[in-house]
């Protein structure tokens, strides 16, 4: 009896597994004394969303090379709830003794951090370690709106809540001189997409990633791309800022102070709508910890066995570490904070 | 006919050919082992296979990943026939007639029943969704808000005449069950609600925590020195044969293909999942024909029959979405989809014409691994069925021990176990004073999704995209409702206050505790905080009235503190369950646990020398067991106790 080559292949692997539960060293190109801070201890990629989705797919092909660089056990955590907040929360009360990470989009959590006082906690708080991929967010819609039509003048789009729909959708909105109408309560990029099928609402807000796979089915169009030149992975799709955007096509014809004042709408949520995978870990972690932590995730991030494992799961991998990612998330929590008299605004007018 | 038969081929080729068979069969065996042990993620599991099988060949994937959808669903019912504890959210509908049935010494039956049911409901499913498959697009989006927030408010209307003696009390707990639904945020300004700065709330009191203690840990409070509770029957093949169970399922043969009906379409609509389709399905057989309402919830076999017929035909029917669209519904069909993009399937028209083969590939293998759970569950029938004879106060320890920890397993915090608490204690104390749980917990399970639809369907009414009579699902479900109300007007209420227990003397102390909590949340529903719509508002307040005029009636009928306090046995386990949660805070899990452990057995034997060394051992057992299951294999970790800052802070 011969069995299909998939099943032998499982058990070489579950066997390999098995065997790997002995310890392993850790990577010698990690600093020379994180190999004891390393010995025995668990790492945790903390997911604020279900199993199963695009972060957890990064996650579970970031784990493995993890456990192989530092010799510890790395693991992924699925704490999906309050928006995003019950992961923040967890790892920002993790004890400095433990190796854990918040792996989140920036754009999700700086709003997140700054704006909600509950949470008890600052952008201080919070170390970026790595970025695994930047993506930024598209405006799916269905077949037939033509943004650059001048009498596309109303919109009704779908989303979870208004406050995740205020920058990719009101303030973008704004700066095309598009009156927009958000119906809130849907649950999540699946549901947003389904509203559009239904002919219930005219557009979403999606990530370029979830957009092109959604645009793949033939059912939608993917209508806009938030960035200010094209994306190489969507070229013939037009954008919303720089020069030849849809906001220059939009205004042209408008006074020079409206059109000057829709460019910086649009150069705000150019800069607020490309969210980097952020992992990010607790500013408290011990320091040798944390170098240790940092250095690992580093190595494992720009690792080719990360590249590929994540690729064969139709991930893309374009990691920024160091000061890079530092300077990235920082970007963008000063443009959160210069534009949030502006999104208070706008939540004002959007909520009943 | 070649284009719809030549894909049939091929799926059923691929399915049931050597040695590909074996595929399904090792991805049914996987899926049955998270659903026999609540809290361990089948989402999980399918999510490390993922990565086991990113180079594997397509069709491989698909007989993997549609055992792993299909296998995942019916196991979960034989832990909550049993000892009361639901494998999964879906099989709590189960547990409402199953495990009174167990009780009544018809384990035996109840899981051949619940087995075959399961079986069939997955066949007509699968036989659906095959007939549907070429031309299910049009079909699919006719499920919009508006047909959704029907559907709920039928599930809501056919339970309120399920088995109560007071249709006062079967308000005031569906109006409570739809309040406490609402505990976390708006679903349009996504304002906190009800919520008390806790995150973990954000998202409400999470359904399968909620299950575990309103039914498991609150039956478990009466379990303790339960000798005077009624034995088990002894085994009467005449009353308890696998045999009467298949036959159950065929002699009710309406009852199954209408709830398997139910569950299909149930399993289209995304994102409205298994428990909501258990609980419609179990809401309309107590209004099925000849369906005596009194006797659900007491051990009908109807009542194990509809959910399970529901649940398992619903794996069929959200396939669908995904297959169709791209669009998953739930956990499993959010990783179905991530399978079929890394494998290069692209959703939508493609596997509906040139992929309709792999699409009956995955649909087989469904099917396949449902048939394989079920004939397991009918060989296991027997052999499970004798478990019941162990001796129930025995049970309550473990079975108290593994639905604490499952609690925690669920989201590796602490708040599901602090739910699960509290609703234990709401659960015992619905039992002791006979209140209707059933219109509670259904009411519970739908509120949001009611909610949720009803204002989606508001705001699209507003700006003109919704009419709702011009679409035939709003009035399909509109003649369902309008069915189900003729049929309550009809029938007269269950049971007479005379048949009620002797605490019912003391309904007027449930039921100013009840007022006390709605008036808290209706009084915090004052602030004028947007998340406080209309709906919250006009729900918290009705419970608030309909609860004075229950307590006022007791108060006339002569009712007060009479019959109120807690029978002795029963009071450990109360108050041991009230405290744990500051025990927790004080000590951490394990060893509060242990403590709970330590006390229980030093107070359950009989005095004598080694009674104090055989509780520390049971409870450093019990604390040792926990901390090393948390650490090793379930690998989560706790904050940390005051007890242990504290320790630390001093070294």
């Amino acid at each position: 009896m011969k069995l299909p080559s998939c099943l032998r292949y499982t058990a070489l692997a579950a066997l390999a597994a098995v065997l790997s539960l002995e310890p392993v060293a850790a990577d010698p190109s990690l600093p020379t004394d994180c190999a004891s801070v390393f010995q025995g201890q668990r790492l945790t990629i903390v997911v604020p969303n279900a199993a199963g989705g695009g972060y957890d797919l990064y996650a579970r092909a970031l784990a493995p090379v993890l456990t192989a660089i530092t010799g510890a056990t790395a693991q992924v955590t699925n704490l999906p709830g309050g928006g995003g907040k019950t992961a923040i929360a967890r790892v920002n009360e993790a004890p400095p003794s433990e190796m854990v990470a918040l792996f989140d989009s920036a754009t999700d959590v700086i709003p997140s951090v700054l704006s909600d006082a509950t949470l008890g906690m600052t952008m201080a708080d919070l170390e970026v370690l790595g970025i695994v991929h930047s993506d930024p967010e598209t405006w799916l819609a269905r077949h037939g709106i033509d943004l650059a039509d001048p009498s596309t003048t109303r919109l009704i789009s779908a989303a979870s809540m208004i406050e995740s729909n205020l920058i990719p959708v009101g303030l973008a909105s704004l700066a095309l001189g598009i009156e927009s109408k958000v119906i809130a309560g849907y649950n999540g990029s699946v549901e947003n997409t389904a509203a559009i099928l239904r002919g219930e609402v005219d557009m979403a807000s999606a990530s370029l990633t979830t957009a092109l796979r959604a645009r793949e089915t033939n059912d939608l169009d993917l209508a806009l791309v938030l960035a200010d030149s094209p994306h190489p992975a969507a070229p013939d799709v037009p954008v919303l800022g720089g020069p030849g955007g849809m906001i220059e096509r939009r205004s042209a014809g408008l006074p020079a102070p409206e059109r000057a004042e829709r460019q910086r709408l649009g150069e705000i949520v150019v800069a607020l709508a490309n969210g980097p995978r952020t992992l990010f870990a607790p500013a408290r972690m011990e320091p040798r910890t944390k170098a240790c932590f940092e250095a690992a995730m580093t190595a494992a991030l720009e690792s080719p066995d990360f590249r590929a494992a994540a690729e064969a799961r139709k991930r893309p991998v374009t990691p920024v570490t160091g000061p890079e990612a530092d300077e990235i998330v920082a970007r963008i929590a000063t443009a959160y904070l210069d534009a949030r008299p502006l999104l208070e605004m706008l939540l004002a007018s959007q909520s009943r | 006919m070649t284009e719809f038969f030549d894909p049939l081929g091929i799926g059923l080729a691929n399915v049931f050919s050597w040695p590909n068979i074996l595929i399904p069969l090792l991805g049914t065996v996987l899926a049955m082992i998270p659903s026999f042990l609540p809290g361990i993620g089948a989402a999980s599991l399918a999510a490390i296979m993922i990565a086991v099988t990113v180079t594997w060949e397509p069709v491989s994937v698909l007989l993997l990943f549609g055992a792993l959808t299909g296998g995942a669903t019916f196991m979960g019912s034989i832990t909550a026939i049993l000892f009361n504890i639901p494998g999964n959210a879906s099989s709590a509908a189960v547990l409402l007639d199953g495990h009174p049935m167990a009780r009544d010494g018809q384990a035996r039956m109840a899981i051949a029943a619940s087995a075959t049911a399961s079986a069939v409901g997955s066949l007509i499913g699968v036989l659906v969704l095959i007939a549907l498959l070429p031309a299910v697009r049009p079909l699919l989006l006719q499920f919009g808000p508006a047909e959704r927030f029907l559907f709920g408010l039928w599930g809501l209307v056919a339970i309120i005449a399920v088995p109560n003696a007071s249709a006062l009390r079967a308000l005031a707990a569906t109006l409570l069950g739809l309040t406490l639904a609402l505990v976390g945020s708006d679903p349009v300004s996504s304002a906190p609600r009800w919520t008390f700065g806790a995150f973990a709330l954000f998202e409400g009191f999470g359904h399968v925590a909620m299950l575990l203690g309103f039914f498991t840990l609150a039956e478990v409070i009466s379990w303790r020195r339960s000798y005077d509770l009624k034995p088990v029957a002894p085994v009467d093949a005449s009353r308890d044969s696998a045999r009467a169970g298949i036959r159950a399922v065929f002699r009710h043969w309406g009852l199954t293909g209408r709830s398997a009906l139910i569950g299909t379409a149930v399993g289209m609509i995304p994102g409205v999942g298994g428990t909501v389709a258990s609980f419609v399905a179990y809401a309309q057989a107590a209004q099925g024909r000849g369906a005596d309402p009194a006797r659900f919830g007491q051990g009908d076999i109807r009542g194990v029959i509809a959910p399970e017929a529901a649940v398992d035909a619903k794996d069929g029917g959200s396939l669908l979405p995904v297959l169709a669209f791209g669009l998953p519904g739930s956990e499993g069909g959010v990783i179905l989809l991530s399978v079929l993009t890394i494998h290069g399937l692209t959703p939508g028209a493609p596997m509906l014409t040139s992929g309709l083969g792999l699409s009956y590939t995955l649909i087989f293998a469904l099917l396949l691994s449902n048939l394989v759970t079920s004939a397991l569950g009918l060989a296991l029938a027997p052999q499970a069925a004798r478990l019941t004879r162990l001796r129930i106060d025995r049970l309550a320890l473990p079975v108290l021990l593994v639905a604490l920890v499952t609690s925690v397993q669920l989201n590796g915090t602490l708040a599901d176990l602090h739910v699960a608490v509290g609703f234990a204690l709401l659960g015992y104390l619905f039992k002791r004073f006979d209140w209707p749980r059933i219109p509670f917990v259904i009411a519970f399970v739908l509120g949001g999704f009611i909610e949720t639809n009803l204002q989606l369907s508001q705001q699209l009414l507003e700006v003109g995209r919704l009419q709702p009579l011009q679409r035939p699902g709003v009035l399909i479900v509109l003649g369902l409702i309008a069915l189900s109300l003729w049929w309550m007007l009809r029938k007269p209420a269950a049971g007479t206050a005379a048949q009620r227990g002797p605490a019912a003397r003391a309904e007027p102390v449930f039921a100013a505790l009840l007022l006390v909590l709605a008036l808290g949340l209706a009084v915090i529903s004052l602030t004028g905080a947007p998340a406080y719509s209309g709906f919250a508002q006009t729900l918290v307040w009705s419970a608030v009235a309909v609860l004075a005029l229950i307590l006022t009636r007791g108060l006339r009928a002569g009712g007060g503190l009479a019959g109120a306090a807690l029978p002795a046995a029963h009071r450990l386990p109360f108050v041991a369950l009230a405290a744990l949660p500051l025990g927790i805070w004080l000590l951490g899990l394990p060893l509060a646990l242990a403590a709970l452990v330590g006390v229980w057995v030093v107070l359950d034997t009989p005095a004598g020398r080694w009674r104090i060394v055989r509780a520390a051992v049971w409870a450093g057992a019990a604390g040792a067991g926990v901390a090393l299951y948390l650490e090793r294999v379930a690998a989560i970790r706790l904050p940390p106790s005051l007890l242990a800052s504290a320790w630390g802070g001093l070294v």
